[in-house]
């Protein structure tokens, strides 16, 4: 059997991001987000840094006993420096910032005070749709609502309910 | 060269996702080569569908109630397949011969071109009467519009001529819509009907006015109670054309209908109506059902209606498309001003965006043979599922919606201009319709019928 990156791009994915498998990756997915940043996660970085991180995450997993349960402990080893090089800890930051923003962010860096600025590019509609910010916010993408006519006069559901992590 | 490792265990938490997982493991296989192609992997997996399970059942009147999965831990597609099943299963049932009482003719089986159960169901012009009057009750016609009176029998009275604007104006957003020409200049024209039991909810709780609205006074439900033998509320949305010299009606399930042009519906135009014999082309069944507060949203059309983009154009006439035509542009709405009432209309030039997938091609073939066996010659052989939208998750409680899958789906003539894959601007029915609301301006449970009330 070939590795199977989707299945620690998630896994790895629900370390960086916080939320559940469920959440990011619903068993029954009729958008699949997930197989755009891949592709995004695979094609915007350097050739093989993409395959190079997700095995750094196999080989801790497995390490781990290779369960599901410690996604975040693992990837904070990662952005430690464990086994990883500066710009894989970025690259790592750059997919936190996808999942998040539905954009793939590239800095540039320079003498300023802050460093540099980021620029972000959104991936497609669907992704700007599917940002995890909007739900932390406990709301909707500007110009794109599921919700029912009149909601804003409504409480928002529970943040757990946003998450779909038990708090 | 790709690593070779193992991959979770099996009941682990995290992956779960055979059918992308799979597609994925293809895919990524050229990882390294930076070949990623998931998409494409995952459709090749997809179509390896429908047909792998047991044939389906046989023919019949009844309507299911609801969507039956028989596989243990069904995928995506998997549901996918049983809902397009419970699309067949619904298409078959409605279109089977009408007694004089308007139920299934007993001994009847279907096949033969004759008025259908669905065509007596009651028409959205016969529950929102003027003033707000309560519509007759199940089985007594409304007269039809005085300009249709001597005109004679009809067995539907078509009055729509575009998908009511109405739908696409409550969503907020600039939609770009208009009428169907078909290639003889004439306009297409629609009738929504409703079933019994969405009828009895509309009548029993007054939502047929906007006074009854008012004093209903909470969002509108369809829902049965849990344990119910009903079938559920049942909408049908029907586009017809009328048949002319180029075409051969022989193909198309026709029917008399008085078409009437409703002077409300564009500026300028005259009231008119006429007698003519039209062929069915496109049909919606939204079926609100126990596991789909969403409804279900099947969509068929006639087989000869449009090519696919990308696809070959192989038929030698389209009804919406003129294959000898280099110059017109595809998918767009005629000019205004709009009149049905003109003699000829530079016909529209209709392609569709979203291809069927195989799974569903599939599906379509086995009950095209299967209504050729029971009936040759049959005109229900000559249509098509499009696709069934349902929701994966329908007690999302951040997603009223429901996450529909698939995220869209258009009917090539009753959403020809809002078709493709554009959040909040393409065709999605239960993104567009969870915006419904009654004149009350609560939610109307995904009906956008109840704004018709006067």
């Amino acid at each position: 059997m070939v590795f199977d990156y989707m299945d620690y791009f998630v896994s790895m994915s629900v370390g960086l991001t916080g939320f559940a498998s469920e959440a990011i990756a619903p068993e029954i997915d009729p958008v699949g987000i997930k197989a755009v940043y891949l592709q995004a996660f695979d094609e915007k970085l350097p050739d093989g840094m993409a395959e190079q991180i997700l095995q750094r995450y196999k080989a801790l997993f497995d390490a781990a006993g290779g369960k599901p349960g410690n996604e975040e402990q693992l990837v904070g080893q990662m952005l430690a420096g464990s086994g990883t090089s500066p710009a894989q800890i970025l690259a790592m930051r750059q997919l936190i910032f996808l999942w998040y923003a539905g954009a793939w962010p590239t800095v540039q860096y320079d003498n300023s005070p802050s460093r540099g600025q980021t620029f972000s590019s959104v991936i497609s509609a669907e992704s700007y749709t599917q940002g995890l910010v909007w739900r932390v916010m406990q709301s909707h993408p500007m110009g794109s609502s599921t919700y029912n006519y009149g909601y804003w006069a409504a409480d928002p559901p529970p943040l757990s309910a946003y998450l779909e992590n038990p708090v | 060269m790709p690593q070779t490792f193992h991959t979770f265990a099996a009941g682990a938490r995290a992956p779960a996702l055979p059918l992308l997982a799979a597609a994925l493991t293809l895919a990524l296989a050229a990882c390294g080569d930076g070949n990623v192609k998931p998409e494409a992997a995952a459709q090749a997996t997809a179509q390896q569908r429908w047909n792998d399970g047991p044939p389906p059942p046989p023919l019949s009147p009844t309507i299911p109630q609801d969507v039956s999965v028989p596989q243990a831990n069904p995928d995506l597609q998997d549901l996918q397949d049983d809902f397009d099943l419970l699309s067949w299963q619904s298409f078959v049932a409605v279109n089977w011969p009408a007694g004089p009482d308007g139920n299934p003719k007993p001994g009847a089986t279907i096949g033969p071109d004759v008025p259908t159960v669905w065509e007596n169901w009651k028409e959205s012009r016969e529950i929102f009467l003027p003033g707000g009057a309560t519509p007759p009750p199940w089985g007594q016609d409304t007269p039809p519009p005085a300009v249709c009176k001597g005109l004679g029998d009809a067995t539907l009275r078509l009055t729509q001529v575009g998908k009511t604007p109405n739908v696409l104006d409550e969503s907020g957003e600039p939609f770009e819509t208009g009428p169907l020409i078909d290639q003889n200049g004439q306009y297409v024209r629609f009738a929504i009907l409703t079933n019994r039991d969405m009828f009895d909810n509309i009548v029993a709780n007054g939502l047929y006015s906007t006074a009854g609205q008012k004093k209903f006074g909470k969002p509108a439900n369809f829902a049965l109670p849990k344990g119910s033998p009903k079938v559920g509320a049942i909408m049908i949305k029907s586009a017809w054309k009328v048949l002319g010299a180029n075409d051969n009606a022989a193909r198309f399930h026709t029917a008399k209908a008085l078409v009437y042009t409703n002077p409300d519906e564009n500026e300028g135009v005259q009231a008119a109506c006429k007698l003519q014999t039209m062929g069915l082309v496109g049909l919606h069944i939204a079926h609100k059902t126990q596991s789909a507060p969403q409804w279900v949203w099947s969509t068929f059309e006639h087989v000869d209606n449009v090519p696919t983009q990308g696809e070959p154009i192989d038929k030698p006439r389209y009804n919406f498309f003129d294959k000898n035509c280099t110059t017109c542009q595809v998918n767009q709405p005629p000019p205004r001003p709009w009149n049905p009432n003109n003699p000829h209309t530079v016909p529209t030039q209709v392609m569709r965006e979203i291809p069927l997938t195989d799974s569903t091609k599939r599906l379509n073939a086995t009950y095209q043979a299967l209504l050729q066996k029971n009936y040759p010659g049959t005109v229900w052989a000559n249509y098509e599922l499009i696709s069934t939208q349902w929701p994966t998750k329908a007690n999302n409680p951040i997603d009223p919606t429901g996450n529909p899958a698939p995220s869209f789906l258009a009917n090539a003539t009753l959403e020809t201009y809002i078709q493709g894959r554009v959040p909040q601007a393409s065709s999605s029915c239960m993104a567009c319709h969870n915006n419904a609301t009654m004149n009350s301006q609560l939610p109307s449970d995904f009906t956008y019928l109840l704004q018709r009330a006067q």
